[in-house]
């Protein structure tokens, strides 16, 4: 006897089971035993689907919510198949509603914070973004929050609502980025012949790009120093390396061409016209004791 | 460098490379590149460095028994930026022609059998990093010290360049300024000839600011090469319709536009 046969006989005998009809019973049993895998596949679909046209992320965060509405449909249908009455679920569901409404405000206002973040795409998976002072990479973007590792491996989770209202920096979001060195020169040194040798130095480093073109600007007249900004640009991948490797290149070329990167200089004076300050270094045997005046 | 003939540097040859198990040599030199090998039991070692620059290390290979070497020219593996000798504008309607020496890089392969792999190319000058492109999006290129010139070099190439003859066609309505421009290497082959090595013929049409360029590739020497021989096919087969960013201007990725 086939399965068709038998359900037939089960709904023209239609027995029960306490108060539920037998066939009732069979055709819920058959929603939850094909609606379950229907649900899953649904969801692995939309997930796949999602991640190829729109990224991990949203892929994701729509095969989770396809999975949750199906599982309420399938719940919801099987039991109005089983004879209970959905009414006073509702109107429990309602008041429960309103007192996790209030309890979930923020949970709530983070998933929401969430798609808007899903929308926007201010950064993706891998890149490297500062969010209130918190630099690392960003490990996923997830309905309640985004994940980051530190550059120290410390792992940060911040919630999408603190995204939603802090400004997010990305760093890896261009191919390229700019080293800015600053650079102080004693006064003594005449700036033009300090920036053709810095931009020499640029031109021999073979992580600094061609174009855009390095840039020294005279930034001002420092209390100590002649004051410069030395910029350079790179691929991302070389930022760290040839930050490194530029202010490197910078010392021994100012040793070798004896351009001074002076200390902070203080002059004292008595009065007005007066000259500085005399001083003697005391405590060598060539020296005299400084006694203070009586 | 000692006065031994054997660690003499002698000029780069394409073709099978002789390489004993001697430390002192051979050394080749191409352009300003100096390759060193030797073949100890079942290894290759190599050593490259370029005049005034950092002194090589050796890199090792496992290369068993039996195994044979050899070298065969490339060309850089990215596009390269090109200035001409002097900018000059290109009225609409209006043709150039301009001569681009291209350095060429060393490939070094080893034949075990019937299999060939390649090991490693190696550049015949130091090429310089570039970007091609905005400040958001754009390609990572090199940028060559030699000038594309209007008129064809006298004397025989040097054998560390290609010599690749680039046709520029103003398509657009407006005057084109030629200042500096990029030279897509992917789609190019190599022609051997009495003169030196040759690419094939780039032709680029210039439709407009928006429009990037439709480039053309001859697939042949050009007719002043004199007789050819192919040296070496282009790593991609050109393709039909071939649009990209061809001219750029002085000055607009300067550094300081947010200053």
């Amino acid at each position: 006897m086939n399965i068709t046969a038998l359900l037939f006989q089960i709904e023209s005998a239609n027995p029960t089971l306490g108060s539920i009809e037998m066939s009732s019973l069979v055709r819920a049993a058959a929603m939850v035993v094909l609606g379950i895998p229907v649900v899953f596949a649904l969801s692995r679909w939309v997930r796949r689907f999602g991640t190829a046209r729109l990224g991990a992320q949203v892929g994701l965060v729509s095969g989770k919510l396809v999975f949750y509405a199906g599982l309420v449909t399938v719940t919801v249908t099987t039991m109005i198949e089983l004879g209970f009455s959905l009414t006073p679920l509702l109107g429990a569901a309602g008041v429960l509603g309103i007192a996790l409404g209030f309890a979930s405000q923020t949970s709530v206002s983070n998933i929401i914070a969430g798609l808007f973040v899903l929308a926007e795409r201010p950064f993706v998976v891998d890149d490297l973004i500062e969010v209130d002072a918190i630099r690392g990479r960003v490990l996923s973007v997830d309905t309640m929050s985004v994940k980051l590792r530190t550059l120290d491996n410390r792992f940060v989770r911040i919630p999408n609502e603190t995204l939603i209202k802090s400004v997010v920096i990305n760093l890896t979001r261009f191919p390229i980025r700019r080293i800015e060195v600053r650079i102080g020169v004693a006064y003594k040194e005449d700036p033009e012949h300090v920036r053709s040798v810095l931009l020499d130095i640029a031109q021999a480093n073979p992580m600094a790009l061609m174009e855009p073109e390095p840039l020294v600007i005279f930034e001002g007249f420092g209390e100590s120093s002649l004051d410069l900004l030395f910029a350079v640009w790179t691929t991302q991948e070389n930022w760290l390396l040839l930050k490194n490797s530029i202010q490197e290149d910078v010392w021994k070329r100012f040793e070798a061409e004896g351009i001074e990167i002076p200390f902070p200089h203080r002059s004292l004076y008595v009065g007005s016209e007066s000259e500085a300050f005399p001083i003697r270094i005391v405590g060598d045997a060539s020296s005299e004791d400084v006694r203070p005046a009586d | 460098m000692s006065d031994d003939p054997s660690t003499e540097p002698r000029p780069l040859e394409w073709g099978t490379a002789t390489i004993g198990p001697d430390e002192s040599g051979p050394v080749w030199h191409f352009g300003s590149l100096r390759l060193s090998a030797h073949r100890p039991d079942t290894e290759i070692l190599l050593k490259s460095e370029h005049e005034g620059g950092e002194i090589g290390e050796w890199v090792r290979w496992h290369a068993p028994q039996g195994a044979t070497f050899s070298f065969r020219p490339e060309l850089p593996d990215r596009p390269i930026i090109v200035a001409p000798e002097r900018p000059y504008r290109l009225p609409p309607r209006g043709e150039s022609l301009v001569f681009v020496g291209i350095p060429l890089f060393a490939r070094l392969s080893m034949t075990i059998g019937a299999t060939t792999q390649d090991l490693a190319d190696y550049a015949s000058i130091v090429l310089s990093d570039t970007w091609w492109g905005t400040f958001v999006e754009g390609e990572l290129a090199y940028w060559v010290e030699t000038r594309a010139r209007r008129h064809r070099p006298e004397g025989r190439i040097p054998p560390h360049m290609a010599l690749c003859p680039f046709r520029l066609v103003n398509n657009s309505s407006q005057a084109l300024p030629i200042e500096r421009f990029a030279v897509r290497l992917d789609y190019l082959s190599l022609f051997e000839t009495d003169q030196g090595i040759w690419t094939d013929e780039v032709h680029v049409h210039y439709k407009g600011a928006d429009e990037g360029s439709e480039i053309h590739h001859t697939g042949k020497a050009h007719g002043a090469a004199g007789t050819s021989r192919r040296l070496a096919s282009s790593r991609k087969p050109p393709p039909k319709g071939l649009r990209a960013k061809t001219f750029g201007r002085l000055r607009a990725l300067a550094g300081a536009e947010d200053r």
